[in-house]
Formats: C-alpha cells, structure tokens, sequence
C-alpha cells in the first residue's frame, strides 16, 4: 500500500509538472501503451496489452477504462474509425501462449467498450499485428506478423463472426508489424520492424514497393494524409520520425528524440495537428505540435474496472 | 544509401530533406549467419546512431579490426516478443587514424530451429564503401521456439505431509543455461480446496533465512539451487476423511508455478508440481489407538460380560497392546512386507488401521489382563519367602 501510494504521489507529482489537472489516483493501475488512436470525441484512445483499452481525456488528463482485459489474449494493435456515426475501435489480439499465436482475432468494440464482433482467421499458426481502415469504403485490413501478409474485412460483406480473407503476401517482408491506409494513393503502409523497413502496398495493383529502409524498430505508424507526412515512432532508437511521402522518394528525419521518451511503441495524429506517443516503458502518453516540440506529458494511471471484456 | 536519392539537382527539396535525414555515419556493419546444430540465426542491422560513449557493463565481448573496435553489450540483447526475434546492440569505434565516430548499431537476430542457447563465432564486416574489414565476434545464439530455461528435477519419493499440522516442502530448480542466471519474477502458490493456507518461501542464501515476502531472485548459471520452499496448510478434516482406509486417498499433488525472466527478456512460467503424501500424525495415531482400546475394551463390559471396576486396567493394558502392535506393523511395513488382519493387508500409518488394532487389542484387553495377572501371581508365588 505504501508503494502504491509513493507511486500514486509520484504520478501525481509528474502529473502537476506536467500541466495535468488531474489524473485518477486511488487504486490505480498502469497502463502501458502500446497503440494510441484519436477518437471522434476528442478523447484518445490507449491499448494495453493486456490491460484493456483505456480513453485518455487531453482536457483533463484523466485516464479511464473502456474494455477491461481480454481474457486468454493478449493485444498487439489498434485502430479506430468513425462508423455509422460513432467510433469504431478495432483490435488485433493473439491468444497467449510460449509458442506463439495459436488463434489471433480482430476485435471490434464500441465507443462504450462493447465487445460487438470479431473475426478471426481461417487457418493455421497467425499472429495478427498492425490494423487500418478505408473509411469509405468501410474496409478493414489486418496485418499478419509471420508470414507476412495481409488480410482484408468488408464490413458490408464479411458475415458477423466470419473471418477475414486474405488479400496479398508482402515479398521480402520478414515480419509485418503496424499499418496505416493511405486513402490518397490507395495504398496501405506496412511497417517491418525487423528489418527496418516500410512497405507501401498498392491496393490496385497488388504490388508492394520498399517505402523506407533503415528506420529502426517501427513500431507504429501514422499518416498525417493532408500534410503527406508519414509518423514512425521507432521503439529500440527511442526517437519518433517522420517522412515526407510527397517528394519522389520518401525519406526519413527525426520528428522528436527527448530524454524522456524510452520506449515509443505508439503514436497517432489528432485533429488539430497535435502528434501523441505513447512510451512504454514510462507509461505515459506525450503531446507533442506538430514543428516536434513537446508540449505536454500524461501519465497513465486509471482506475481499475471490473468491467472485463467476456472470454473470446 | 535511399534517403540520399532524393538529393539531386532538379529538386532542391531533396537537398532540404537529405540535410534532416537520420543522423547517418557511412558506417555499414553486416553480420554472417550464425550456424549451429539444431538451427541458425540470422542477422539484419536496422539502424545506427551516433553515440558518445560506450554503456556501462561489463559483460562486453570486443573484437579488433584492421580500423575499428567492435564492441557488443550482452547485457542489452533484448527479445521482442511480439515479433519473435532477438535485438543486439552493436558499437563501432574507428580506431586511431580512422574517420569518424562511435556509432551503436542495432541488430536484429532471427533464430531458425530449436537449440539450446549457446556462444557463437559470427563472421561479421565492417566499414564504409568498399573498404570493409572482416572479422568474427562471438555472440550469444538463442532460440526464440519454446524452450525451458527452468526445470525442476523430479523427486523421487513424495514429499510426506503430516496431518494435522504445517509442511515446508523445499523445492530444487535447475537452471539450464550454464552462463546467464535466470530470474524468478514471480511466485504463484497452489490453489486447491486440500489446502487450507499456501504460500512460497525464499531462502535467502547470503543471509541462510527464509523470507514470507517475495523478492525477485537469480538461480545461478548451470546449477541446481533450493532457494524456494513451499509452506502449505493442509485441509485436515477433509484429507482424513477420504484417506481413512485408502493409502490412494492420501496421495495428491502440489500444483504451483514460478515465473522467470532470462536476461534478455523471454518470459515464462515453470509449473511445479510435486507429489505429495498425507499422513496421519504421531499424536493422531495415538489418539486412534486410544479410541479404538477403549471401543474394544468396553464392549465386554457393556455386554455383562465383564465388571466396570477392571475396565481401567484393562484399557491401560489393551492400549499398551495396541502401541506395540503399532510399532510393529510399521516396522514390518517399512521392511518391505506387509501387515495383515483378519486377512486383510492394512497401513498402520493410515488412521483406520490404528483404529482396528486398537479395537483388536482392546477386545483381547481382559484376556490379556488375566494373562498378565496370572503370569504377575505366578512370579509371586515363585519368589522366595523371607525368613
């Protein structure tokens, strides 16, 4: 209890040097992110691993709980969407297990943590990792870790409960990490963090080209699609970067590297401009403006729930 | 390299964007797959990024090209679990007379096959264009498909837990590895309605106590340490019910788990599970063997047969008896043979079969209260009369 209570007053600290107002306290638990997705309401979503998905009010700087856990699973990603008029929160998660993912699902929940469906795959060992969505045409892709491939969801067209279908292998991928759909060229970003690469994969041709090579542990992407600026966060170099995909090759520089970043597994763009990173390792999420400067720090501290997502 | 492709002279705006590129000394280092039986690794170096100074470790292996120092920290090789492959962190320092600037270099190693963890010679080069030196460094090769870092030694005989009362059951862990210590992180005691309370026990080696709270703690490379102990209170009533006649019924198992971490990050639980075999206490027995004198010895009695005022004497005899008979059948079982009664083979560890015999002597309790008499008058009567 002491400990809790010296973490509670440290966070609580960090909390006011960071320009928090408030962040909930009492009997709290961490959360570390690994995704982070803006939602419609102007609050941010945060995927635990194995936590649960939290919501993140930048307002106050209170931390809540939307999906409580996720029984014998463990998620890998996250994306969000505004469908039939309210947010969509879709995530990727593996059945926990020492010899890898075993049966992988995506997941959709509700803006109020409603589990409303999912989908798994059809076949064999997957580990289902990144996730994007083509608004418009109300499209869900999934990424599969290894092999590295891609399999695609029509929300119109897939039966509830049914599973995804596959829609391409990406050749000379090693392992297929986070994703991100680039509405303007058609095409979906696909992040390798093992071999440091991006890939773009055109939706028209089937083909996939080497984006950018050399960019460390991608651990998460986000397209900032007015501005043409794709966001890295680079877990292992503890730095975020950012490519401009205008130019006739893309090309990588560093967005932010502070001290405090440690572990940067996510990242995601808000309306007004504002780039968000979630750091693993210092369980908190960061605002930084959109020129790279930090602006604030959240600490991730929410009240545990008892509202646990039912067994999958 | 791509992210100077952009730099030409019909579009300035690459010029603009090679100047921000990632910070990017030239510097190339490639490593050899590293083959070893049972499987390889394979390398990709990912990134690179200028560095001031060397982390702080000591655990370093460090190799001398013709123009750089190669140094590789085994203290920051990481898992990620989520993808499945081993991080290394590579330094390459030019050595005096060459350009250039510690640089650290990110390694991803991806593990093919299953193979104990084990040092390697891996070939590796390093340099800039053309100019490459070529070399081996010896790495840590670990297999990312599921092995057992941890083990537990199967005991050979049951652990035997008196009841009532409170055991400690030490438990040996072997760590496999023969170079890195592997931490146990967490403790998970066993959860069943036999047990009434359970709890794990660290002994503390430097201090040679034993601690309630738990601490995380290393089993040492290659060895086989006892620095944990299962304290477990059994359920008594409900155990001695169901093993009243039964040897069978006393058997059971303890059914924990550790979990561990190895120095690079695999997480992954040991399951405990160590038989065990309940046994009635010395002082329960006693007690049976009491009950079972004073049932058999007071039947003659109830029944007319017998007078109340020998009763006590006769208990004292039957349960006399009875403990002789007690300690004899235990002797003969230990001795490998058996113990009948009635032509029925019984425990005498069991507290049914204490009962029995306690019943049995009781019931011969009169007789062998004449018996003794007799044989007491007939010393008398032998003993010289004094003048």
């Amino acid at each position: 209890m002491r400990t809790r209570s010296s973490l509670a007053c440290l966070a609580l600290a960090l909390g006011v040097c960071a320009g928090v107002p408030s962040v909930t306290l009492a009997g709290g638990i961490e959360v570390k992110p690994c995704a982070l997705s803006a939602l419609q309401s102007g609050a941010l979503a945060i995927l635990d691993q194995r936590q649960g998905v939290f919501l993140l009010s930048p307002a106050t700087g209170r931390v809540q709980s939307l999906v409580g856990g996720f029984g014998f699973y463990e998620a890998l990603n996250m994306a969000t969407a505004s469908l039939d008029g309210s947010d969509a929160i879709f995530v990727t998660m593996n059945q926990r297990s020492s010899k890898g993912g075993e049966r992988a699902q995506l997941v959709r929940f509700n803006d109020k943590g409603m589990r409303l469906d999912a989908w798994s795959v059809p076949r064999g060992l997957v580990r289902l990792s990144g996730v994007a969505i083509d608004e418009k045409k109300r499209v869900v892709y999934v990424a599969n870790t290894q092999p590295p491939e891609i399999y695609k969801l029509d929300l119109d067209r897939s039966p509830r409960g049914g599973s995804l279908v596959r829609l391409a292998g990406v050749p000379g991928a090693a392992r297929l990490g986070a994703m991100a759909f680039d509405a303007r060229r058609g095409r979906l970003l696909l992040a390798d963090p093992y071999l440091g690469r991006v890939y773009a994969y055109d939706l028209a041709s089937g083909r996939s080209e080497t984006l950018l090579e050399k960019v460390g542990e991608v651990s998460a992407l986000a397209l900032d699609g007015g501005r043409d600026r794709l966001f890295l966060a680079d877990a292992n170099g503890e730095r975020v970067l950012v490519a401009d995909l205008g130019g006739r090759s893309a090309a990588a520089r560093i967005f932010a590297q502070t001290k405090e970043l440690d572990k940067p597994l996510a990242v995601a763009l808000d309306g007004a401009g504002g780039v968000w990173v979630g750091d693993s390792d210092e369980r908190k999420v960061f605002q930084f403006s959109g020129a790279g400067q930090q602006l604030r720090a959240f600490p991730l501290w929410a009240a545990p729930t008892s509202k646990l997502a039912p067994p999958l | 390299m791509r992210r100077f492709v952009a730099l030409t002279s019909t579009w300035p705006l690459g010029t603009i964007l090679a100047l921000m590129a990632l910070p990017c000394s030239g510097l190339d280092l490639d490593l050899s797959p590293a083959k070893v039986p049972g499987g390889e690794v394979r390398f990709n170096t990912i990134g690179e990024v200028p560095v001031d100074k060397m982390p702080d470790g000591v655990n370093v292996q460090s190799v001398t090209t013709d123009h750089y120092v190669v140094t590789a920290n085994l203290d920051e090789i990481t898992y990620t679990r989520n993808y499945g492959f081993f991080q290394y962190k590579l330094y390459v320092r030019p050595r005096p007379g060459t350009a250039g600037q510690l640089t650290c270099f990110t390694v991803n190693g991806d593990s093919i096959g299953l193979f104990p963890v084990q040092m390697s010679a891996v070939d590796f080069t390093v340099g800039e264009g053309e100019s490459k030196d070529s070399k081996q460094i010896t790495l840590p090769v670990i297999s990312s498909e599921a092995t057992k870092y941890l083990v537990m030694p199967a005991p050979k005989e049951p652990a035997e837990i008196d009841l009532p009362g409170e055991a400690e059951i030490s438990v040996t862990i072997e760590n496999v590895l023969k170079k890195w210590p592997v931490s146990i992180t967490a403790c998970t005691p066993p959860e069943s309605k036999i047990w009434h309370k359970s709890s794990w026990l660290v002994r503390d080696a430097s201090l040679n106590c034993v601690e309630k709270d738990f601490r995380k703690f290393d089993i040492r490379p290659g060895t086989a340490d006892s620095l944990v102990a299962l304290r477990v209170v059994p359920n008594s009533a409900q155990l001695l019910s169901r093993m009243f006649f039964s040897r069978a019924g006393g058997n059971d198992q303890v059914v924990a788990s550790l979990d561990y971490d190895t120095p690079w990050g695999i997480q992954d639980s040991l399951d405990i599970k160590i038989p065990v075999r309940f046994v009635p206490s010395l002082p329960l027995l006693f007690l049976a063997l009491a009950v079972g004198a004073a049932l058999g010895s007071v039947l003659p009695v109830l029944a007319g047969k017998r007078r109340w005022s020998r009763w006590p004497r006769t208990f004292a005899v039957a349960l006399l008896s009875a403990l002789v008979v007690e300690v004899l059948a235990r002797v003969v079982v230990e001795l490998n043979s058996e113990f009948r009664l009635f032509g029925v083979e019984l425990d005498p560890k069991l507290l049914g079969p204490a009962i029995l015999i306690g019943v049995t002597m009781g019931l011969l309790g009169f007789r062998s209260l004449d018996l003794l008499e007799k044989v007491l008058r007939q010393d008398k009567e032998g003993e010289p009369k004094p003048a």
